[in-house]
């Protein structure tokens, strides 16, 4: 008996801070984006994730000091991303720091 | 100042976290300093560490000392500090704390702030979180942002 299975291209667009935080939790979790973005879909489908979880996010998108919070933040975190001259992460390097 | 409901003391260790975009913990450094700003928190802040801890990580590194000063200035700005000078008190419970708890100079300063305010201290180091359980209240970010 032959079975056919008929799987789905999709395109999504997300900004390149968030794509880039998605693939190193994939890869310090040693899974892939694929995987990870189909199992989110089906979690939240089966109703165990909340969208509404995310009050921090509604938060910042209302309130005017943490957007303006955010935007400086991402702006200073991309250009030390740009020109680190270490590869480990900042808390690993503060951890290294106090020992 | 008008002090909110919330008392938290907050480890350099999540304000740089929220500041590297390749920490898998980069959204929820964020998403807890965001939910402290949400609640009114009181962040009861070592003035002679927090800002000199996220100025030398951030300023080593990237070897760009605007770096450095751009990130302690971020960290500041940050509304809901009550800045904790090293004083005399803060010192000696500090003291107290490394001998009994085991902890590393700049942890017990943290813990005796966290102590000395009736703060929640969080923090990404599970030694701190481990040895100090007993005597304040210690948690991850991700176990406040879910309490």
């Amino acid at each position: 008996m032959w079975e056919t299975t008929c799987e789905m291209k999709m395109t999504l667009e997300i900004s390149d801070t968030l794509y880039r935080q998605v693939k190193s939790k994939c890869s310090v979790d040693g899974r892939p984006v694929r995987l990870v973005t189909q199992q989110l879909y089906e979690l939240w489908l089966a109703g165990g994730v909340s969208l509404d979880d995310f009050e921090n996010v509604r938060f910042a998108e209302k309130d005017e000091w943490a957007q303006e919070w955010v935007r400086e933040a991402d702006v200073l975190a991309d250009e030390i991303s740009e020109t680190s001259v270490d590869a480990r992460l900042n808390r690993d390097l503060l951890n290294d720091d106090r020992r | 100042m008008t002090t909110g409901g919330e008392r938290l003391t907050i480890d350099a260790n999540v304000w740089v976290g929220a500041l590297d975009v390749h920490d898998p913990f980069f959204a929820t450094c964020r998403a807890c300093l965001l939910k402290a700003a949400e609640k009114h928190a009181t962040l009861y802040s070592p003035l002679l560490l927090l800002p000199i801890e996220v100025a030398a990580t951030i300023g080593r590194k990237t070897r760009d000392p605007r770096h450095g000063r751009l990130a302690s200035r971020w960290v500041r700005g940050f509304r809901g500090h009550l800045w904790q000078p090293l004083s005399e008190e803060i010192a000696g419970v500090a003291e107290c704390f490394a001998a009994t708890l085991f902890l590393r100079g700049a942890d017990a300063v943290y813990v005796s702030v966290a102590h000395l305010s009736d703060a929640v201290l969080l923090t990404y180091d599970n030694d701190v979180v481990e040895r100090a359980a007993g005597t304040i209240r210690v948690m991850t970010p991700d176990t406040w942002i879910r309490s």
